[in-house]
């Protein structure tokens, strides 16, 4: 344990000085801050725009993180050959790649709640706003609020849920660095980008996958009692069916944040992350499992 | 029985896109083969230093890449300290420097050792101590707090000797340690092997400046192409017989030295002074009567021995052509 903690605070240092991530969190904090000029040309709810804009940005640049700063951890290390030294050391290869896992995921759990926090000013900055008060004053007011909300789940009306939202999106890319880390454990930075972004998207898509597997079977059904002939299952069905099956449900912590938004209820969260805890360990028992017996350069 | 034995160990590198292995399944997509090494078989006995010597390419960097569990062995095996490859036992036992070492380079000197002994598992007050030490040791005491990016490559390399101290180890692997040092350099690094040595522990290195591994190694294992080409101590493998005389003499003729001219290898005259190189040991003698018989002056009597460079050479040149082995 003692030795994975040493990996990870070292590849957070690694991680805070690397340049990308600022890029990314300055644009990330920038949508945020503007979410509630963007909510004025809104017809509906400007609450809710702020909020789903404010959620967007977290998730992806969270993502974006993930995979910028995720997919070159592993593999500069086997590039600058760092990896030697550490390999000789009395570490076994699982726990340097843990490491370097929980230290990515340090990483963008950190920057999370920075974005958080921006998020939560924000929410408040525009409800005292919308409720008349002075600029100076109502930002000092949400500054505060926004700090305390981040201890205080609940305490106030406006950003009721929300922070359960933030816990599911934080699992949701816990699934994500997963696979970033995965990637990279045996391809280049550029092919384990891709293939992150991928299985991201895919990811996200797949209860439209789902269902384009069902369209495809309905059709097939269709098509075979037209023709009195016995139903034979499509490859396309199997093929969309195969990869709903292999690519992480992300679609279901989505309908989480939606729930919290739309509905102003959570009853779904904790299914999710059990869901999120389980499929990021069977990830990376399988990175550790290709990493462990890798010839090095 | 030796504290680091190999058995036909031997390593064919296939540069390939994926190289993964479970068990008895391989999943690989490759293209080209090459031997870096060739049924290397070696017994390296415990307080010992040993050379792993070889040109370029010669399968040292392998052999010892191998040993680290950097790398695995396509056939063939190994052991450290009686143990299977691997073991953490023994990995706490041991250190290791790589060759042309990068390291953090966003870390501190200090913070660097200090993130090494976290992975051996030292408490905050022993790495603390160790480090002091180290630091001490290598000569780094004044850059312990400036990021590794403005290390030189002299002090890269003296933080990454450090680096394998940290535990003090029974078997100290060095590879290439004193490759890209000045000569100044290359002493300390000398002088802190033969301190090890001195403290009971293995030093195993590589090198193939063969000046330096001559003036430290009790035994040698010669590569070429992956293979070996001899292994033992330096006084069984250099012939012990002298190769030729080299004498220096004052105070004699000009006319004096062009009679003796046919029946010397090499005469050189530089500042009053004739140097002289005589293949025969009948004829340095002779020479040497007659001079101080004429009046001149012995200056200097050479017998010179085989050095390592010179069987090197002999060795290497009735090897076969290469195959284009890999570092």
């Amino acid at each position: 344990m003692k030795e994975i903690t040493a990996i990870a605070l070292n590849t957070f240092k690694e991680a805070i000085r690397n340049r990308i991530l600022y890029v990314i969190l300055i644009f990330a904090l920038l949508l945020i801050l503007f979410s509630g000029v963007l909510s004025q040309l809104t017809i509906s709810d400007r609450l809710q725009l702020i909020k789903s804009l404010g959620f967007a940005a977290i998730n992806l640049f969270g993502v974006a993180i993930a995979v910028f700063v995720g997919v070159s951890l592993v593999y500069n290390e086997l590039e600058k050959k760092t990896i030697y030294t550490i390999v000789s050391k009395p570490i076994g290869r699982w726990q340097f790649l843990l490491g370097k896992y929980f230290g990515l995921l340090l990483t963008v759990w950190v920057n999370v709640l920075i974005m958080t926090l921006f998020f939560l000013i924000s929410v408040h900055y525009n409800v005292g706003a919308m409720q008349g008060g002075g600029l100076a004053s109502t930002l000092l007011a949400s500054i505060g609020r926004g700090l305390l909300n981040l201890v205080a789940w609940n305490a106030f009306e406006p950003t009721q849920n929300l922070m359960f939202v933030i816990v599911v999106t934080c699992m949701e890319l816990a699934i994500v660095t997963a696979f970033a880390i995965l990637f990279s454990s045996f391809s280049t930075p550029t092919l384990s980008m891709f293939f992150t972004v991928l299985t991201f998207v895919a990811g996200r898509l797949n209860e439209h996958i789902i269902r384009f597997a069902d369209t495809v079977l309905e059709r097939a059904r269709d098509e075979a009692l037209a023709a009195a002939a016995p139903l034979t299952k499509p490859f396309a069905y199997w093929f969309a069916i195969g990869a709903a099956h292999v690519v992480p449900n992300l679609g279901a912590f989505h309908r989480s944040v939606t729930q919290a938004i739309y509905q102003n209820e959570v009853t779904l969260w904790p299914g999710t992350i059990l869901y999120g805890v389980l499929y990021t360990a069977g990830i990376l028992c399988l990175a550790i499992l290709i990493f462990s017996r890798r010839n090095f350069k | 029985m030796g504290i680091i034995e190999t058995e036909g160990l031997t390593k064919i590198y296939v540069r390939d896109v994926i190289d993964t292995e479970f068990g008895r399944l391989r999943i690989r997509l490759t293209n080209r083969k090459t031997v870096a090494l060739q049924d290397l078989s070696l017994d390296v006995q415990q307080g010992e230093i040993f050379g792993l010597l070889g040109p370029n390419g010669a399968g040292k960097t392998t052999a010892i890449k191998i040993l680290m569990g950097i790398h695995f062995p396509t056939s063939g095996s190994a052991r450290l300290m009686g143990k299977p490859l691997g073991d953490r036992e023994v990995k706490k036992r041991i250190g290791f420097l790589p060759e042309n070492p990068y390291f953090y380079d966003y870390l501190k000197g200090w913070e660097f050792l200090d993130f090494y002994g976290q992975l051996y598992g030292m408490d905050k007050k022993t790495r603390r101590r160790k480090i002091e030490r180290l630091l001490d040791q290598v000569g780094l005491t004044h850059a312990a707090d400036r990021p590794l990016r403005g290390y030189s490559k002299g002090m890269n390399q003296r933080i990454g000797l450090a680096q394998a101290l940290m535990n003090d180890p029974e078997i100290v692997f060095l590879d290439e340690p004193q490759s890209g040092l000045d000569p100044l350099g290359r002493k300390e690094v000398r002088d802190i092997i033969v301190s090890l040595r001195d403290e009971g522990k293995t030093v195993f290195f590589s090198s193939h400046i063969l000046s330096d591994a001559e003036m430290i190694c009790d035994r040698v294992a010669i590569l070429y192409r992956g293979k070996l080409q001899s292994l033992g101590t330096l006084g069984s493998l250099l012939s012990q017989s002298v190769r030729d005389w080299e004498i220096v003499l004052r105070g004699v003729s000009d006319e004096f030295m062009d009679r003796w001219r046919p029946r010397l290898v090499r005469l050189e005259k530089s500042d009053g002074d004739f140097w002289v190189i005589a293949k025969e040991e009948a004829t340095t003698h002779e020479l040497i009567r007659e001079a101080t018989a004429a009046g001149g002056v012995l200056i200097q009597l050479l017998p010179r021995r085989e050095s390592l460079e010179d069987y090197f050479i002999r060795q290497v040149q009735g090897s076969p052509e290469p195959r284009g082995a890999a570092a």
